[in-house]
C-alpha cells in the first residue's frame, strides 16, 4: 500500500479560536453588563440600545453561536482532518465558513441592540441573517460531508457521528423554527400563531441545546479526553447506544419548556415523559468521559487541561440529570418563569461548555504551535476561579428562584395573596442577584487570565499552518464484509448514517408539532377574539423590539395564585392571530397577559417613562424615547397584507388606507385621554401605540358576546 | 403512592423555619467542601479499583433493539459472574443499594413528619402564650416541599460530585512523598488483597475490567490514536435505562389512560375548590366579614394605623401621601367623585372603579384591612395638603365618626 502524503489546515483552527477566545470574553461581558443592570437599573444610562430586553438576547446569542459556535468549528476543524486522515476537502468553503460566520456574529452584535428582532428565543435574529446562517450552515456541511467521503480512514469514529448529526439536525430546527413573512427588510411575522408558534419555538430552543451545546460537544469530547489522558475510550458499545438514544429522544422533549401552558395537555406529557427516558442517553455520554479517565486520574491531579474536562463532564452530568427533574409538572410548577430556570442553564453553558472549551483551547494552542503551555499556574488559577464563578453564579440564583416561587404562592388565610405586588418578590431577590455578578465576574476573569496565557504560549511557540501527515489511502469496499456488524458497516456509509440520523430526529417533531398543527380540536377558537388594531399591532412591535418578552410573560397558567394575580388562565384561542406567540420564558417582570384595563392610560405613560415613580424600587429601565420618538408606521400595509396572507381575517382591502385611517382614531382617542389626566402626548408618539398593546392585552375573553365556543 | 404520601403531607404550614434549616445545611455543606479541600494535604486518593471478573462480549445489535422498543430482556448483555466478593452477586448487590436508596428517601420524609409535628407543638405553645402569631415571609405548600426535597437532593449530589472531583484534582496541591519501593509494593499487594467496600461497590456498579486486562479489550482499530475499549455497558446505567423508560410509560398512563392524576384544568378546579373551602372556613372563624353593607366609620387608634401604613404602601402613588391627589382625586376635600360615606368608600376600594383607573383591591386587602384604609382616608377630611389637586365630583357633608369614645381618640391624635 502506497503511502500518500498530504497537510492538515491548522490556519483555519487557529482562527476559529481567536474568534472563540474573542467573541467568548465579548459575550460574558455582555452577559455581566444585563447581570449588573438587574441590580443597578441605571447602568443602562438610559441608552435604547443597553437596555435589558436588547442585550440580553445578544448575551445569549453571543455565547451560544459566537463562543460556542466558534469552539464547534475550531474543534471539528482540527479533530476531523485528524479522524479522517485528510485534508478539508476546500479551503476556500472554509475560509467562507469562518468569515461568514463572524459577518453572522458581527450583524447580530448590530441588530439585535438596535432592536431588530424575531423576539423567540435563540433565533431572535431577523430573516436576511436567517438566510445567512442557513447557508453558512450548509457551507460547513458540504464542506464536513465531502471531506468525510475522501477519507482515509474506513471507519468513521463517534466524534464524527455526532458532527454529522448536529449539521442535519440544527439545519432543520433552523429552517423550519425561521419559517416567517417579510414585511421589509428586517422586520417579518413567523409563519405559525400563538401556541402552534410556542411548540416550534421550544421544539427549536430546547434542540438548540441539545444540538448545538450538547451533540457536537460531545463529538470533542470524544476527540480531546482520550486525546488529552492519553487513555482508550471506555467502551464502543455504550458510544453506539448513548448516540443513537441521545438524538432519537432529545428531539421529544421540547414541550417541556411549555408544562401548564395553553399547548394540548398530550403534547405536554409527551414532553415531560421523554424528558425522564433521557437521562441514561445523556449521562451515557458523561460516563464514557469520566470512566476513559480510569487508570488516568493521577494525571487529572497534575494536568489543568483535564481538570477543566472533568467539571466541564461533571456539569454535563449535572444539568442533563436536573433537566428532567424540572421537565416534571409538579417541579416545573415551581422552577418555571423563576431564577431557577437560568442557574440550570449556567451550569450548563458555563460548566459544560465554557470548561469543555477552555481545556480544550489550553490542550490545542501548545500543539499547534509546537510548544508548552506558557503558564500552568495561570491555568490552575484560571481553573479554581471558574469553578468558584460557576457556584457563586449557580447557588445564589437557585435560591432566588425558590424564594420568588414561595413569594409568589403564598395565601393568607383570609384567601389573598400574601404578597400581591410583584415588586416585593422582586426586591427580595436583590441580595441574590448582587452575588451572581461576583460569580459572573470571578468567571470572566478567567476567560481575560486564559486569553492572556493563549496569547503568550502561542508567541513563544512556533505556528505550523500546514502540519505533514501521511497514510495509505483507502481501498474501496463494496456491500457488507463477511462478520461484518450492522452498526460496523454503517460507520464506513457516511450517507446513509446521515440519512438514519435524520430519519430519527424526525419521527419526534413530527409526532408532536403535526397534530398541533393540523387537528383543529388542539386550539379550541373563542368567537370574541378579534384581530388586533392596526395601532396594536404597531405597539405589539415596539414590544417586541424593546423585548419585553425577556423579562414579561403573557402565560396566565391555571394555579390559584396565578389567576389571584393576574386573573383568568390563558387559553389556547387567545393566541389565533399571535404571530409571532409571545409568552415568555421568565418573569422579571409581572406576567402581562391580562394587562389590558388594569391600570389607566397615565399610569402606563407615567411607568414608561420612570418606572420608579409609579413602583418605587422597580427595576425595569426607563423608556424615555417612547414619549418622544415619532411612530414609524410606514409598513402598515405591508403588515396588514402580510397578516393577511397568514391567515389573519382583517376585511378585504382593509390596508389601503382604512387601516391608517384607524389607527390615527385609536391614538387621538388615547390622547385624549391622557389629556384628561393632565398629560399633553401627540398621538404619533410611540407610546401611544404601546399603551393601546397594552390595554388590549387579554381583555377580548371579557368583551360582552363572550361565549367560548369550541370548534368541531 | 406518590398521591398518598404528598397528602399525608398536605398541610406544610407553620413549617416556616424549614427554608432556612435548608439553607443552612446547604451552605454548612458547602462552607465544610472547601474546609475539606483546603485540608486536603495527604488525603488519601482512591483510585478506581477494579476487580478481575470474566470477559463477555455482548451483542452489539441492541442499538436497533432500542430503536424498535423491544423487550429489556433482549438488551441485557449476557449475564457475566462476578468475582465474589463478601460472596454476593451483582444483582443482589444491585437490590441492596437500591433498597438502601429507598430507606434512606424514607427516612428523610419521615424526619421531615416529626419534625414537622414538633414545629406544630411548639407554634401551639406560643400561640396560647401570645395572641399574634409572627408573621413569616415563607408558608410551605406541599409542592413547595417537594420542591425543596428534590432541590436540596440534587444540590447535594452535585455538591458530592464536585467534591470527588476536586478531591481528586487538588492532590497536584501537594507534592507526592514517593513510598520506599518495597513499601510499596508491600502496599501494592495489602490493596490488592483488600479492595475497600467502596471500591467493590463501584466495581458491581460499573461490572469494570480490571486495568490489567484491558488490553483484551481493546477493539482493533484506532482514530489518530485514539483506541475504544469494548467495556460492558454499565449495570445501573443500563437498568437506570429501562426504570426511566418504565416510569416514563407509568408517568404517561397515569394522566392519560387510568386518568389518576387530574390534568391542567382540573387540577385547577380542585385547587380553587380547596382554597375556597379553607378561606371559607377561615373568615367564617373569625367573623370579620364586614362588607359594603354592615361597615361602620369608627374611629380606632389600632385602625387608623393600620389604614395609614396601607394607604402609605399602596394608595400614595396615585392619591399622594397625604391624600392631596395626583393621577387620582383629592381625598382630603369635601367633594366626592364615588360617595363620601364610608359605605361608599369601601365599595370604591372594594371593586374599584376600572374605567377611571382605581383598581379593584378585593384580591389584595381584607374586608378589614378595606374598612381601616377607608377610615383613615375619611380621617383625613379637613386637613391640608401640601399640593391639594383641585376638587372633583360632588359637595358632600363629612362624615361623622361613630360613638363619643371615638371622637376622644382623634382629639388625643
Amino acid at each position: 500500500m502506497s503511502q500518500e502524503r498530504f497537510q492538515y489546515d491548522n490556519a483555519i483552527v487557529k482562527l476559529f479560536i481567536r474568534a472563540t477566545v474573542i467573541w467568548g470574553i465579548t459575550g460574558m461581558l455582555v452577559g455581566l453588563t444585563a447581570a449588573s443592570q438587574l441590580v443597578w437599573p441605571e447602568l443602562n444610562a438610559n441608552l435604547a440600545w443597553l437596555t435589558f430586553g436588547r442585550i440580553r438576547p445578544l448575551h445569549t446569542n453571543a455565547v451560544i453561536f459566537a463562543f460556542v459556535g466558534n469552539g464547534i468549528f475550531a474543534g471539528v476543524y482540527y479533530s476531523l482532518q485528524r479522524l479522517l486522515k485528510t485534508r478539508m476537502w476546500s479551503d476556500a468553503l472554509s475560509r467562507i465558513n469562518f468569515w461568514g460566520w463572524q459577518l453572522i456574529i458581527l450583524s447580530a452584535v448590530l441588530t439585535l441592540p438596535m432592536g431588530y428582532t424575531s423576539s423567540k428565543e435563540y433565533a431572535e435574529l431577523e430573516w436576511p441573517i436567517d438566510i445567512a446562517i442557513a447557508l453558512v450552515w450548509v457551507v460547513w456541511g458540504v464542506n464536513m460531508m465531502a471531506t468525510i467521503l475522501n477519507r482515509r480512514e474506513r471507519h468513521l469514529y463517534v466524534a464524527v457521528w455526532f458532527y454529522i448529526a448536529t449539521f442535519v439536525t440544527v439545519a432543520v430546527l433552523h429552517i423550519f423554527n425561521s419559517f416567517e413573512l417579510p414585511v421589509s427588510f428586517m422586520k417579518s411575522y413567523s409563519w405559525y400563531a400563538g401556541v402552534q408558534d410556542a411548540l416550534v419555538q421550544w421544539w427549536y430552543g430546547h434542540n438548540a441545546v441539545a444540538f448545538f451545546l450538547t451533540t457536537p460537544y460531545l463529538g470533542l469530547m470524544y476527540y480531546f479526553v482520550p486525546k488529552a489522558a492519553g487513555r482508550p475510550v471506555y467502551s464502543y458499545r455504550l458510544s453506539i447506544i448513548h448516540f443513537w438514544a441521545l438524538i432519537f429522544i432529545y428531539i421529544w422533549a421540547g414541550p417541556h419548556h411549555l408544562l401548564h401552558t395553553s399547548l394540548p395537555d398530550w403534547a405536554q406529557s409527551l414532553g415531560t415523559v421523554f424528558s425522564i427516558m433521557l437521562i441514561a442517553p445523556s449521562w451515557g455520554g458523561m460516563l464514557n468521559g469520566l470512566l476513559t479517565l480510569r487508570g488516568a486520574w493521577d494525571k487529572v491531579r497534575e494536568d489543568p487541561i483535564l481538570k477543566f474536562m472533568v467539571v466541564a463532564i461533571s456539569a454535563y452530568g449535572m444539568s442533563t440529570f436536573e433537566g428532567p427533574m424540572l421537565s416534571l409538572k409538579s417541579v416545573n410548577a415551581i422552577s418555571h418563569f423563576t431564577d431557577w430556570t437560568i442557574a440550570h442553564v449556567h451550569i450548563g453553558g458555563l460548566g459544560w461548555n465554557g470548561m469543555l472549551t477552555f481545556g480544550m483551547l489550553y490542550w490545542l494552542v501548545p500543539k499547534m504551535h509546537s510548544t508548552t503551555l506558557y503558564s500552568k499556574k495561570a491555568a490552575n488559577f484560571h481553573f479554581w476561579i471558574s469553578t468558584l464563578g460557576i457556584l457563586f453564579y449557580a447557588l445564589p440564583l437557585y435560591w432566588a428562584g425558590f424564594t420568588q416561587y414561595f413569594m409568589w404562592q403564598e395565601f393568607r388565610p383570609e384567601g389573598m395573596l400574601k404578597y400581591p405586588n410583584f415588586l416585593d418578590t422582586v426586591l427580595q431577590l436583590l441580595p441574590m442577584y448582587t452575588m451572581r455578578v461576583v460569580g459572573g465576574t470571578l468567571y470572566l476573569t478567567g476567560a481575560i487570565v486564559m486569553a492572556w496565557n493563549l496569547a503568550k504560549t502561542s508567541r513563544q511557540g512556533s505556528f505550523i499552518a500546514n502540519e505533514d501527515a501521511e497514510a495509505p489511502a483507502l481501498e474501496t469496499v463494496r456491500g457488507r464484509l463477511p462478520g461484518e456488524s450492522i452498526h460496523r458497516w454503517i460507520e464506513r456509509k457516511p450517507m446513509p448514517l446521515l440519512v438514519m440520523s435524520l430519519v430519527v430526529i424526525l419521527i419526534g417533531g413530527l409526532v408532536e408539532i403535526l397534530p398541533t398543527i393540523l387537528v383543529k380540536s388542539n386550539i379550541p377558537t373563542i368567537a370574541s377574539v378579534k384581530p388586533y388594531t392596526p395601532l396594536e399591532l404597531e405597539g405589539r412591535d415596539l414590544y417586541i423590539r424593546e423585548g419585553c418578552n425577556n423579562c414579561h410573560s403573557q402565560m396566565v397558567r391555571p394555579f390559584r395564585h396565578e389567576t389571584e394575580r393576574y386573573g383568568e388562565y390563558s387559553k389556547a384561542g387567545e393566541f389565533v392571530y399571535d404571530h409571532p406567540f409571545l409568552w415568555g420564558s421568565k418573569r422579571t417582570g409581572p406576567d402581562l397577559h391580562r394587562e389590558g384595563g388594569r391600570m389607566p392610560d397615565s399610569w402606563h405613560y407615567h411607568h414608561m417613562y420612570d418606572p420608579r415613580s409609579m413602583s418605587p424600587g422597580s427595576i425595569m429601565p426607563r423608556y424615555p424615547w417612547l414619549l418622544t420618538d415619532d411612530l414609524d408606521a410606514s409598513n402598515l400595509a405591508a403588515k396588514i397584507e402580510a397578516m393577511q396572507t397568514l391567515g389573519v381575517p382583517y376585511p378585504e382591502g382593509y390596508a389601503d388606507g382604512q387601516a391608517q385611517a384607524d389607527l390615527e382614531a385609536q391614538a387621538n382617542a388615547i390622547a385624549a385621554n391622557l389629556l384628561d389626566a393632565d398629560i399633553e402626548c401627540a398621538p404619533q408618539k410611540e407610546i401611544i401605540a404601546l399603551i393601546a398593546y397594552l390595554q388590549r392585552l387579554g381583555t377580548d375573553i371579557n368583551t360582552p358576546v363572550a361565549e367560548n365556543t369550541v370548534a368541531p | 403512592m406518590m398521591r398518598y404520601i404528598k397528602h399525608h403531607l398536605s398541610s406544610m404550614d407553620g413549617i416556616e423555619i424549614w427554608p432556612l434549616i435548608s439553607l443552612l445545611i446547604f451552605f454548612s455543606f458547602f462552607v465544610l467542601l472547601f474546609v475539606y479541600v483546603m485540608r486536603m494535604r495527604k488525603g488519601y486518593i482512591d483510585e478506581v479499583s477494579s476487580q478481575p471478573l470474566n470477559d463477555s462480549k455482548g451483542t452489539k445489535a441492541t442499538l436497533l433493539l432500542l430503536l424498535l422498543g423491544s423487550a429489556p430482556s433482549l438488551f441485557a448483555q449476557e449475564a457475566a459472574p462476578f468475582g465474589t466478593h463478601y460472596g454476593l452477586s451483582d444483582d443482589v448487590w444491585i437490590v441492596m443499594l437500591g433498597s438502601t436508596a429507598l430507606l434512606l428517601t424514607a427516612m428523610i420524609i419521615g424526619a421531615m413528619g416529626i419534625f414537622k409535628n414538633l414545629v406544630e407543638h411548639l407554634a401551639e405553645v406560643k400561640a396560647k402564650q401570645q395572641a399574634a402569631v409572627v408573621a413569616s415571609m415563607f408558608v410551605l405548600t406541599d409542592s413547595a416541599f417537594w420542591g425543596l426535597v428534590t432541590a436540596n437532593l440534587f444540590l447535594m449530589g452535585y455538591l458530592l460530585l464536585v467534591m470527588r472531583n476536586i478531591r481528586l484534582v487538588s492532590k497536584e496541591l501537594k507534592p507526592q512523598i514517593q513510598p520506599e519501593p518495597e513499601a510499596q509494593a508491600v502496599a501494592e499487594e495489602a490493596r490488592v488483597k483488600q479492595p475497600s467496600m467502596w471500591a467493590v461497590i463501584w466495581q458491581k456498579l460499573n461490572a469494570h475490567e480490571s486495568l490489567e486486562k484491558e488490553p483484551d479489550l481493546l477493539l482493533d482499530h484506532a482514530y489518530d490514536g485514539i483506541q475504544e475499549l469494548d467495556n460492558r455497558l454499565p449495570p445501573w446505567w443500563l437498568y437506570g435505562f429501562y426504570v426511566s423508560i418504565v416510569a416514563g410509560v407509568i408517568y404517561l398512563f397515569n394522566y392519560h389512560i387510568f386518568g389518576y392524576a387530574p390534568l391542567m384544568d382540573e387540577a385547577y378546579e380542585i385547587e380553587m375548590a380547596e382554597a375556597a373551602a379553607e378561606t371559607e372556613a377561615y373568615l367564617a372563624s373569625l367573623a370579620l366579614n364586614v362588607d359594603e353593607r354592615t361597615v361602620e366609620y369608627v374611629l380606632e387608634e389600632s385602625r387608623l394605623n393600620q389604614g395609614a401604613g396601607l394607604f402609605a404602601k399602596h394608595c400614595k402613588a396615585c392619591h399622594a401621601a397625604d391624600g392631596g391627589g395626583g393621577v387620582g382625586p383629592n381625598l382630603t376635600d369635601n367633594y366626592w367623585l364615588h360617595g363620601g360615606q364610608i359605605n361608599d368608600l369601601f365599595t370604591t376600594i372594594k371593586y374599584g372603579v376600572p374605567a377611571k383607573g382605581m383598581k379593584s383591591w378585593k384580591a389584595d386587602l381584607t374586608p378589614t384591612e378595606i374598612q381601616n384604609v377607608s377610615t383613615y382616608i375619611l380621617s383625613l377630611n379637613g386637613t391640608t395638603p401640601l399640593a391639594p389637586k383641585d376638587p372633583q365630583g360632588d359637595l358632600e357633608e363629612p362624615a361623622q365618626p361613630k360613638g363619643s369614645e371615638a371622637n376622644e381618640a382623634t382629639a388625643s391624635l
